[in-house]
C-alpha cells in the first residue's frame, strides 16, 4: 500500500468516525432538559410567541429530520445560527478559533520544550539522583488539576507579582499563564515518553556502534539517538490533541478567553444548539485530520506499520 | 536507511511549516481587539473659558454583554448601548415619578384609554430624518410586528397622527402598564422607514434613533463606537444642558465580560465608567479615592417561589415558618451588604412602591426561630425521633430548593438559606441548575422551592407571577387577581399603588413568594467624570452634563 | 473431568508470585504513595473524630477568617471551617475515584472481552466505536451527559465513566486475543466450557492484573475530570464538601480569602499523586509493559 492509498484509507475511516459524534451529540443536545425556546423568551412571552418562535428555529421537527435538514446546509459551508445571539455560527467560530488555537500552540510549544529537554537529560542521568528527582517532579506536575494551577498562577503572577492579567484577553501576554496552566500537567507526559524512547534508544546497537568509535558525543546523541528518541514523542503530540481541547474547555473557562473552549462551555448551558454542534464538528474534524497525521508519521517511517495498523484497532 | 532519513528530514520541515505559519496566522488573526483612541488632534470648536481645566472629549464606558443587536425591536434585552442610541418620549425620574423626554408633554383622557404626546417640532433622528407623530407611530408599529415583546402594545387599538406633530394613540383599555415600555429604550421611537429601507439585519447593526449619540462603528467583541448627535434635543427636567453635549465628542461602550480586567482597566484610567460592578469588589472600590461609587436599588426583589399546590407547602402555616425562620441580616452579611433585607414585594425603584407595607412586613415576619417552630407544630410538624428534622406521620420535612448557578447572589444565599432551614428542623437539600431553566421548572409546577428574582419597574410585574391565568404558576388567589387586574386599569397614581399596596397584603397573608432580598447596582466612576447622572429604576445613565477633566 | 476443570482454572491463576510483592515493597515511590493514601484513607474514616466542626455548620460571624490555630485552613465566605470540609471532603474524593473506576472498568473489560474473543463483525464495531470515543475530549462529552442528567455527584461519576472506559476495552482486547489462543484456552474449549465461562474464569483471571494497574493509574483522572465538572459548576450540591465544588465557590473569594482556593487543590493534588506513584509502582512490578495511551 502506497503512502498516498494510506492516507486516504485513513481519513475515509476518519469519516464514519465524524457522523458517528455528531449523531451522538444531535441525539444529546436533543434530550436536554428545558426547551431552548422557552430560555431565550422572558418572562412576559407569551405561549403564542413561543410556538412560532419554536416553528421559525424548526424545533418543531422531528430530531431526525433536523438532523438532515442541519447536514444539507454543513455540506454547503452553512453551519446554521445562533439561537441566542442570532449570529452565524460559522462566523462565531471564525472569531473565537484563533484565541483557542495559539492558546493550544503556546501551551503545546511550552510542554514540548519543558518535556522534550527534560527527558533528554533525565535520560542521560538515568539512575542519578536528578533522574530520580526530575521523575518525582514529573509525577507530581501531572496530578496538579490544570484548573487549579492555572488559579494560583493567576494569584501570584496576576495578584501578587502584577506581572500578567488576572484575566479576560488583552493580547498575547494575556495568553501566558493559561497557556501554562494547560501545558505543564502535559509537559510530565511528554518527558516520560521522551525519557523512555531516550533511554531505549541510547541501548539500541548503533548507538552504541556509534559510541564504542569513539565520535563526539554530541554528534552521537543528535545524529543517531535524539533524531530517532523524538518521534514517538511527535506522534504523541498528534494524539495529544483531543486532551488539549477538552483542558481548554476549563482554562478558558476560568480565565474569561474569547475562545472556542469558553463559548462551547456557555453554549451548553443555554442550549444553543447550532454553535454546539458546529464546535464538535470542528473538533471531530480536527481530531480525525491530526490523528491521521500521527498515524501517517509513523506509517512514513515504518512501512510495516501499514499492514498491522490499519485493521483492528 | 536513506528514505528513513529522507521522510524524518521531510516530516521535521513540515512541522516547523505548520507551526510557524499557523503561528503567523493566529498572530495576525488575533489583531488586538480594542485599540485606545488617540485624542483628535483638531480640537472641537466648543465654547470653553480658559479656567476650565483641558477636558477629555471620550467617554470611554465598559459593561460586561455584548448586545445581541443595536436595533432595541429585535434584542431580547437592551443595555447601555441602546440608552445612548434611542431616546425615549418620557422617562422616571427620581422619585419614579413620570417626566418628559422626547415628548414636550402629554395627556391622557377618556378614563385613561387615549394617550396624546405632543412631539417638539424641531425634533430629529441621528440622520436628520424629522420625528414626527407618524414617524412614531410607525415605530410602534414595527414593534407590535417584531419585537419579542411585542404584546407590550397589545392593548393599543388605534394610532392617528393629529397634526404633524402630535400623536393620539386609542387603548381597548385603559393600560398604565404601558408607562414602563414607555420610559425604557424599549419604548423609545426608532426610524422606521431607514429600518424598512436598509432591512432588519442592517438595521440591527446600524440602528438610528434620537438619543444623545449615534452609532459610528461597531466592532463586534470588541466595543461601539458612539458619536454625539448634534440633532439631540431633549426636554429632561433634571439635566442643564437640553441640547447635544459639547464636552464629549465620543463615547466608546467597551465589552469586557471578565469583572477583574473591567475594573483593572478603570484602576488603570482607560475606562472612565465601569457598569455592573462585582459585589465581591465593592469594599475595595470604596476604599479608592480616583473612584466613585453610585449606587441605585434594583426595581424589583429576590424571592423564593414557593409551589403552593404541594404538600406540606400547600399549609400558609409552613410558608410562614420558613418566612420566619430566615435571617436577612445574616443574608445581606455573606453578601458584603450589596443587599437589603427585604421582606415584601415590590422594592423603592418600582412605580407604586409603598413604604407602609414593607415597615408593616418587617414587624410581621421578623426573624424568630421560636415563632417558626410554634407554626410548624401547630401544623402539626415536630421532631419526634429527636434527628433535628421535624416530621408528621412518620414523613420528616424535606424540601428541594433550586439554586441558580448563573445568579451568584442567590447562589452564594442558597446554602445559608439551608442552614437557617434547618434550626427549624426543615431539611433542605439544594439543587443547581441555571436561572433559566430553574424559571422554566417553576412554569411546569415542577419544583418545591425555587430561588428567583425579578427587575422591571412596574408592579404589574406581580401579575406574571402570582395571577392564576397571567401567572399560571401554582399560586391562586382570586381576590389577589382582581386587585391586579385593577392595577393595570387605574390610572391615578395614588390609587393604583394603593391597589397594589392592597394586593400586596393579601400576598403577605399567603405567601406564594417568600421576599429575601433587594440587589443593590453599582456603577463605578472616574473621580474626573463630572457631571453624570444614575437614576433607579435600571440605574439609567444620563450623560448630557458630562464633562471629563483630566 | 471436574478435577481437570479445577486444574485448569489453577492455572489460569496461576500468574501471582510471592517475589514480586517483595519487589513492590522495595520500590520506593511505590510506598511513599501508599503511605499518603493511607493518611488520605485515614482522613477519610476517621472524618467525624477529626474534624473539629461539621462541614456544614454555617457560622457568619466567623466568615473568611485568615488559618489560625482555631480554623487550621480558615473559614470560608459562610463561615465554614475550611479544614473539616477538606476532611471530610476525602471520602467524597475517594468513593468518587473508585466508583468511576468500578463503572468504566466494568464497561471496558466487558466490550474488551467480548471484542477480543468473538473475532469478525462483532469486534469491528466494538472496536470502531472505542476508536470514536477516545477521538473525542472527554471532558467535552462528560460536560453534555451532565447537562442531561442534571447536576449531581451520581450523574458525574456516571458522565465521567461513560466516557472514559477505551482504555480498559483496548488493552482487555488485546490480552484476550493473546490469550485466546493459549492451549489452556483450547483445552477448557475442548472440554465444552461455555463461551461465558472461558471470558469469565480463564481469561479474566489472567488479565486481571493489567487491570489493577490500570485501575490505580485511571483513578486519578477520575478524580481530576470530576473535580473539574464540580469546578465548573456541575458537580457535588452544595453544601457537599467536594474538594472542586469548594474550589468553584472559593475562586470568587481568591484574592481576599485565598486559602480557600489553595488547600482545596492541594489535596486533590496530594491524592491523584498517591495513587500515580502507586499506580506506577505496581505497573513497574507486574506488568511493566503495559502503556495508558
Amino acid at each position: 500500500m502506497g503512502l498516498l492509498s494510506y492516507t486516504t484509507k485513513k481519513l475515509l475511516i476518519g469519516i464514519p468516525v465524524v457522523f458517528g459524534v455528531t449523531i451522538i451529540l444531535f441525539y444529546i443536545m436533543y434530550s436536554l432538559p428545558g426547551d431552548p425556546i422557552k430560555l431565550i423568551a422572558g418572562e412576559r412571552v407569551t405561549p403564542e410567541r413561543v410556538e412560532e418562535l419554536r416553528r421559525a428555529w424548526g424545533l418543531d421537527q422531528p430530531p431526525y429530520v433536523q438532523y438532515f435538514y442541519w447536514l444539507s446546509h454543513v455540506v454547503r459551508g452553512d453551519l446554521g445560527v445562533s439561537i441566542v445571539t442570532k449570529q452565524p455560527v460559522s462566523y462565531l467560530l471564525m472569531q473565537r478559533l484563533p484565541y483557542t488555537l495559539m492558546l493550544m500552540l503556546i501551551s503545546m510549544l511550552i510542554s514540548y520544550a519543558i518535556g522534550v529537554s527534560i527527558g533528554i537529560v533525565s535520560a542521560l542521568m538515568k539512575g542519578k539522583p536528578i533522574d530520580g528527582l526530575l521523575s518525582v517532579t514529573a509525577i507530581v506536575s501531572y496530578s496538579i488539576p490544570g484548573f487549579w494551577l492555572g488559579l494560583m498562577l493567576m494569584l501570584v503572577f496576576g495578584y501578587y507579582l502584577r506581572l500578567l492579567p488576572i484575566s479576560g484577553y488583552e493580547g498575547l501576554h494575556s495568553l501566558l499563564i493559561p497557556a501554562l496552566s494547560l501545558a505543564l500537567p502535559s509537559s510530565a507526559a511528554v518527558m516520560r515518553l521522551m525519557r523512555a524512547e531516550m533511554i531505549e534508544v541510547l541501548n539500541e546497537d548503533y548507538v552504541r556502534t556509534a559510541w564504542a568509535k569513539g565520535l563526539p558525543r554530541r554528534r552521537v546523541l543528535v545524529v543517531h539517538a535524539l533524531r530517532n528518541a523524538v518521534l514517538p514523542v511527535v506522534v504523541m503530540l498528534f494524539l495529544d490533541i483531543p486532551w488539549l481541547i477538552g483542558g481548554a474547555v476549563v482554562i478558558e473557562t476560568l480565565f474569561a478567553l474569547p475562545g472556542m473552549g469558553r463559548l462551547l462551555y456557555l453554549s451548553i448551558i443555554r442550549q444553543d444548539y447550532a454553535v454546539v454542534q458546529g464546535i464538535v464538528l470542528i473538533i471531530t474534524i480536527l481530531t480525525v485530520v491530526f490523528n491521521t497525521l500521527g498515524d501517517l508519521v509513523v506509517a512514513a517511517l515504518d512501512p510495516r506499520v501499514r499492514v498491522e495498523k490499519g485493521e483492528g484497532m | 536507511m536513506n528514505s528513513w532519513k529522507a521522510v524524518s528530514k521531510t516530516v521535521a520541515v513540515v512541522l516547523v511549516l505548520v507551526v510557524a505559519v499557523a503561528l503567523i496566522a493566529t498572530y495576525l488573526a488575533l489583531s488586538p481587539p480594542y485599540v485606545a483612541p488617540t485624542t483628535p488632534t483638531t480640537p472641537a470648536t466648543t465654547p470653553t473659558s480658559p479656567t476650565t481645566p483641558q477636558l477629555k472629549r471620550t467617554l470611554i464606558i465598559a459593561i460586561p454583554e455584548e448586545p445581541t443587536g443595536l436595533d432595541v425591536q429585535q434584542v431580547t434585552w437592551s443595555n447601555e448601548v441602546h440608552d445612548m442610541i434611542f431616546q425615549p418620549l418620557v422617562v422616571l425620574d427620581e422619585n419614579m415619578n413620570i417626566v418628559p423626554d422626547l415628548a414636550l408633554s402629554w395627556e391622557v383622557t377618556e378614563e385613561g384609554t387615549v394617550l396624546v404626546f405632543h412631539i417638539p417640532s424641531d425634533a430629529k433622528f441621528s440622520n436628520g430624518d424629522p420625528v414626527t407623530a407618524e414617524a412614531i407611530k410607525k415605530s410602534i408599529e414595527r414593534y407590535k410586528n417584531i419585537s419579542p415583546y411585542a404584546e407590550d402594545f397589545a392593548d393599543v387599538v388605534e394610532m392617528t397622527a393629529i397634526d404633524k406633530h402630535t400623536l393620539k394613540i386609542t387603548l381597548k383599555q385603559p393600560a398604565p402598564y404601558l408607562w414602563s415600555v414607555l420610559v425604557t429604550n424599549y419604548g423609545a421611537p426608532v426610524n422606521a422607514e431607514v429600518a424598512e429601507r436598509v432591512g432588519p439585519d442592517v438595521f440591527n447593526r446600524e440602528a438610528v434613533g434620537s438619543g444623545p449619540y449615534a452609532v459610528k462603528e461597531w466592532v463586534r467583541g470588541s466595543h461601539v463606537t458612539l458619536i454625539r448627535n448634534n440633532n439631540y434635543r431633549t426636554n429632561l427636567p433634571f439635566v442643564a444642558n437640553k441640547g447635544p453635549n459639547p464636552y464629549v465628542d465620543e463615547v466608546i461602550i467597551r465589552f469586557i465580560p471578565e469583572d477583574l480586567t473591567r475594573l483593572t482597566e478603570l484602576e488603570a484610567g482607560r475606562v472612565d465608567v465601569v457598569r455592573g460592578v462585582p459585589l465581591e469588589e465593592v469594599k475595595r472600590l470604596r476604599d479608592n479615592p480616583n473612584i466613585r461609587l453610585y449606587e441605585t436599588l434594583a426595581p424589583g426583589i429576590h424571592y423564593i417561589m414557593v409551589n403552593v399546590q404541594k404538600t406540606p407547602l400547600n399549609d400558609v402555616r409552613v410558608r410562614k415558618a420558613i418566612m420566619l425562620a430566615l435571617n436577612r441580616d445574616e443574608i445581606a452579611q455573606i453578601l458584603d451588604n450589596n443587599v437589603v433585607p427585604w421582606y415584601s414585594f415590590l422594592s423603592p425603584s418600582q412605580i407604586c412602591f409603598n413604604g407602609t407595607v414593607e415597615t408593616v412586613a418587617e414587624t410581621t415576619y421578623a426573624h424568630n426561630v421560636e415563632a417558626a417552630k410554634e407554626l410548624l407544630r401547630e401544623a402539626g410538624w415536630v421532631d419526634t425521633n429527636g434527628d433535628g428534622v421535624v416530621d408528621k406521620d412518620g414523613i420528616p420535612l424535606e424540601l428541594t430548593l433550586l439554586s441558580p448557578v448563573d445568579d451568584p447572589p442567590l447562589k452564594k444565599a442558597a446554602p445559608l438559606i439551608q442552614a437557617q432551614l434547618a434550626k427549624v428542623g426543615i431539611k433542605a437539600s439544594i439543587k443547581e441548575y441555571t436561572y433559566d431553566y430553574i424559571r422554566e421548572l417553576t412554569r411546569e409546577w415542577n419544583f418545591e422551592l425555587a430561588l428567583r428574582r425579578f427587575s422591571w419597574a412596574d408592579p404589574d410585574i406581580l401579575i406574571y407571577l402570582v395571577h392564576s391565568v397571567y401567572g399560571n404558576y401554582t399560586y391562586s388567589n382570586p381576590e389577589v387577581d382582581v386587585l391586579l387586574e385593577l392595577g393595570r386599569s387605574v390610572t391615578d397614581m395614588t390609587e393604583r399603588s394603593e391597589v397594589y399596596s392592597r394586593a400586596q397584603e393579601l400576598l403577605l397573608k399567603d405567601l406564594p413568594l417568600i421576599p429575601l432580598f433587594v440587589l443593590k447596582d453599582y456603577t463605578a466612576v472616574n473621580k474626573n467624570v463630572k457631571g453624570l447622572l444614575i437614576l433607579p429604576p435600571y440605574g439609567t445613565m444620563f450623560v448630557n452634563d458630562v464633562r471629563i477633566e483630566q | 473431568m471436574t478435577r481437570l476443570l479445577e486444574d485448569l482454572r489453577k492455572k489460569a491463576y496461576s500468574v501471582y508470585r510471592s517475589e514480586e510483592v517483595k519487589l513492590l515493597i522495595r520500590h520506593r515511590r511505590g510506598v511513599v504513595g501508599l503511605a499518603l493514601l493511607t493518611i488520605i484513607v485515614f482522613m477519610a474514616l476517621t472524618a467525624d473524630l477529626i474534624a473539629p466542626r461539621r462541614f456544614d455548620e454555617v457560622d457568619t460571624a466567623l466568615r473568611l477568617q485568615p488559618p489560625s490555630l482555631k480554623h487550621l485552613f480558615g473559614t470560608d465566605h459562610l463561615g465554614r471551617d475550611v479544614f473539616s470540609r477538606i476532611v471530610y471532603g476525602a471520602r467524597i474524593a475517594l468513593w468518587v475515584g473508585i466508583l468511576v473506576v468500578l463503572v468504566e472498568a466494568g464497561i471496558g473489560v466487558t466490550l474488551g472481552l467480548i471484542s477480543g474473543y468473538y473475532s469478525g463483525f462483532l469486534d469491528k464495531v466494538i472496536s470502531a466505536f472505542t476508536d470514536m470515543l477516545w477521538a473525542f475530549p472527554p471532558i467535552i462529552l462528560a460536560l453534555a451527559i451532565v447537562t442531561i442528567l442534571g447536576p449531581g455527584l451520581t450523574n458525574v461519576v456516571i458522565a465521567v465513566a461513560v466516557v472514559s472506559w477505551a482504555p480498559y476495552a483496548r488493552i482487555v482486547r488485546a490480552k484476550t486475543q493473546s490469550l485466546v489462543s493459549r492451549e489452556f484456552v483450547m483445552a477448557a474449549r475442548a472440554i465444552g466450557e461455555s463461551d461465558l465461562s472461558i471470558m469469565f474464569r480463564y481469561i479474566l483471571p489472567n488479565t486481571l492484573v493489567s487491570i489493577i494497574v490500570l485501575a490505580t493509574l485511571t483513578i486519578p483522572s477520575a478524580i481530576l475530570y470530576t473535580t473539574a465538572l464540580s469546578f465548573l459548576g456541575f458537580g457535588a450540591q452544595p453544601p457537599t464538601p467536594d474538594w472542586g465544588a469548594m474550589l468553584n465557590e472559593g475562586k470568587d473569594y481568591i484574592f481576599g480569602a485565598p486559602w480557600n482556593s489553595i488547600f482545596p487543590g492541594v489535596f486533590i493534588t496530594l491524592t491523584a499523586l498517591s495513587f500515580n506513584l502507586l499506580g506506577d509502582a505496581l505497573r513497574d512490578v507486574l506488568d511493566p509493559k503495559l502503556r495508558l495511551r
